[in-house]
């Protein structure tokens, strides 16, 4: 067979190089996904019991909350920002919902709305923190160790010194019953994965976001209003970890000002390892969804492992830089600085 | 509070009003509120109303802490200091702890009554030192370097209390395999794998294990004393053993309390059993729930803590005692062990944060065996 490479390419001759496109492509997380595809590997061997439907749905659940965590922390670090309040809005929020549901501490039983109510107040600290940044012009990384402690304030402010038990059976019920398989809090963040892909590839704010993370100058003498992006994307990052707060909330059933405790290193950790670039500009949501899997399956998977426990952390670090190196192996060719 | 006198006038406005108030104060000369430097063995001799009681530990938003401020608080309230005394909050931060105490030293130290959980064992040291060169008077709970004791050549540290794991971690693991009929297989929640209580729980687990042969302990994994975690971890490994796991043993109520919600999650709740340590009212309700399957746990001792921990600091400041002449056995002491919770006695048990068990006419009243150095 002699074509001569002038010819248009047939269509045989397109599928490698549309897969190899793909593979190259910055929209699909093909590291963070390897890296995935690896740990199913090694667990096949070591225990099966990993890829068993049971084991997935768990997985999934533990997913969930990490996962809602970073797609809104995707938007605030595409910008080039960093939310640190995560765990502090959780406690508000979890708290939030916990004394305003059905409880053993107080009389209200808003039901639903308590949702809403929570979910409000992640974004109002949210807001807080962008308005921040943007007007008071105060480092992301400052502010939000400051409504970090703010969140917290507020939730030990609820807490009152006797932890709010819930008793509305239907919003317990989140955590527990199952559809499709699957408990309805991975369910919505899975809904949430989706909205927060959308809103980054087909909204105007999401490719926004984008650029301001690439060059904030240009982005404003490009007629953007860089300030309305970043307070936006703030505000996101605080609903989201609000409704992270609610859903951690329903699976303990008991309002705790500590319930974000370890969610902030899961979601950095996993936003990096999923090909977000902490300086902004690359990476998004479905990158960093991949990450926080990533480590979920390995706290998982070192159980299923059985890894002792003496061991455990110092293989996940290990792990982590591993899983580091190669998905961020491309990003350092370019004339990438790394700090 | 009232801040006690400064007896260095010249600086008091600016030491006031710096926040690096240890460096002036040193600076000045007039280390630890300018008194007469405190020699070691001298007895306190401060008059009780003026006397100032601090409470330090980790944070409010935790029910154990709670309990000891309760405590802490009916001490002051028992001897009239209820607008004498302080609670700080460590926030988990060694560093942070340190520096609150140094300044609160640094206004004045003789009559200061500290009673402080160390965030880690490794401020001891420091602390004591601080409180040495103060001449204030110390009490620390649970954290101290290995082999490092209050000694009969100091009375400015106090003494040392602590809980001891190894009757805690075993009680409660016997009423677990009690009420799995002594046969089956369990797994353990352990919690920060080098913290003292976590070790000794779990070697009070290893104890009951030895006795009961017909109970296996299929993995033992850390949660870090953490819920979250505690129900993650649990929930790997009902998919690991499946039906095989009949009993979970946890180190801690908060882990527990996390296995129980994985195994409602699994739909087996009330078929495995569970276990935990701590008395955290939420696991004292879920005890007295049958359908729940939680078994058992401890009795809270943070109001003792808080409130003999104060007492004992107080009656040296006031030179009711002289801790150097005291015996070892009552510079570092356990608590004497109570008996563990479960659905016979959990009505009788009184709630975390009741103080009307307190005796404050002995310090020593809750005074068990010696932590050996």
């Amino acid at each position: 067979m002699s074509i001569a490479p002038s010819t248009t390419p047939t269509s045989t001759a397109r599928a490698p190089q549309q897969f190899s496109s793909i593979i190259r492509s910055e929209r699909v997380p093909v590291p963070a996904l390897a890296v995935l595809v690896l740990i199913a590997l090694v667990m096949l061997v070591v225990n099966p019991q990993f890829l068993s439907a049971e084991n997935l749905s768990t997985l999934a659940i533990q997913s969930a909350v990490p996962a809602v965590l970073a797609v809104g922390l995707t938007f605030v670090v595409l910008m080039g920002s960093i939310d640190l309040s995560i765990e502090g809005v959780m406690g508000a929020s979890g708290m939030a919902a916990a004394v305003l549901l059905l409880n053993d501490r107080n009389g209200f039983d808003l039901g639903l709305w308590a949702v809403v109510v929570a979910v409000a107040l992640g974004a109002g600290l949210g807001a807080l923190s962008g308005f921040s940044v943007t007007f008071l012009r105060v480092p992301s990384f400052i502010v939000t160790i400051g409504t970090w402690q703010i969140g917290l304030g507020i939730a030990q402010l609820l807490f009152a010194g006797k932890p709010p038990r819930i008793a509305d059976q239907a919003f317990l019920g989140f955590a527990l019953d199952r559809v499709l398989g699957l408990p309805v809090l991975a369910w919505a963040a899975l809904v949430v994965v989706v909205l927060g892909w959308w809103v980054q590839h087909n909204t105007r704010f999401g490719r926004y976001a984008m650029c301001v993370g690439g060059g904030a100058d240009i982005a404003r003498l490009s007629g953007m209003s860089v300030r309305r992006i970043r307070v936006i994307g703030f505000i996101l990052a605080g609903a989201c970890a609000g409704l992270a707060g609610v859903m951690a909330t329903a699976r303990t059933g008991v309002g705790d000002v500590g319930i974000g405790t370890g969610q902030l290193f899961i979601t950095i950790a996993g936003v990096v390892i999923g090909g977000t670039v902490l300086t902004g500009g690359r990476g998004g949501v479905l990158h960093s969804v991949v990450g926080v899997v990533v480590m979920a399956a390995l706290a998982n998977g070192m159980v299923l492992a059985g890894v002792s426990s003496f061991i455990q952390q110092a293989v996940l670090g290990a792990i982590i830089v591993i899983a580091a190196v190669v998905t961020m192996w491309r990003l350092r060719s370019r004339l990438r600085v790394v700090k | 509070m009232k801040v006690p006198k400064m007896k260095c006038p010249k600086y008091t406005r600016r030491v006031a009003a710096v926040a690096s108030a240890v460096a002036l104060v040193a600076l000045s000369g007039c280390g630890g509120g300018g008194g007469p430097a405190a020699g070691s063995d001298e007895k306190g001799g401060c008059k009780p109303e003026d006397v100032t009681l601090v409470q330090s530990g980790r944070g409010l938003e935790n029910e154990y802490y709670v309990s000891v401020d309760a405590g802490a608080k009916a001490f002051a309230a028992a001897k009239g200091l209820t607008e004498k005394y302080q609670w700080i909050a460590s926030d988990g931060d060694s560093g942070k702890q340190l520096s609150q105490i140094k300044s609160i030293l640094a206004r004045g130290g003789e009559c200061v009554v500290l009673n402080v959980d160390p965030n880690e064992a490794s401020i001891v040291p420091s602390l004591v030192k601080e409180v040495d060169k103060a001449g204030a008077w110390l009490v620390t709970q649970w954290n101290t370097p290995a082999g490092l004791a209050p000694t009969s050549d100091n009375s400015h540290w106090v003494a040392h209390m602590s809980v001891d794991g190894v009757p805690q971690g075993y009680d409660t693991a016997k009423a677990l395999f009690e009420s799995m009929g002594g046969e089956g297989s369990i797994i353990a929640l352990q919690g920060i794998l080098d913290n003292p209580p976590a070790k000794e729980r779990f070697a009070g687990l290893e104890k009951a294990l030895a006795e009961y042969p017909g109970i296996k302990l299929l993995e033992d994994q850390t949660a870090g004393w953490d819920r979250t975690k505690g129900q993650n971890v649990t929930q790997s490994l009902l998919t690991k053993y499946g039906d095989k796991v009949d009993g979970v043993w946890a180190a801690s109520d908060s882990m527990a309390l996390g296995a129980v919600s994985a195994i409602k999650g699994a739909g087996k709740a009330g078929e495995i059993k569970v276990s935990g340590v701590d008395g955290l009212k939420e696991a004292l309700q879920a005890v007295a729930d049958p359908k729940s399957g939680y078994v058992a746990t401890t009795q809270s001792t943070a109001a003792a803590q808080g409130g003999y921990g104060l007492a004992l600091g107080f009656a040296a400041a006031t030179g009711e005692i002289d801790p150097a002449s005291e015996p070892a056995e009552r510079r570092a002491f356990y608590l004497k062990p109570l008996p563990p919770v479960t659905a016979k006695n959990v009505e009788s048990v009184p709630d975390p944060a009741d103080t009307s068990q307190l005796n404050f006419d002995d310090p020593y009243a809750a005074a068990g065996t010696q932590v050996q150095p």
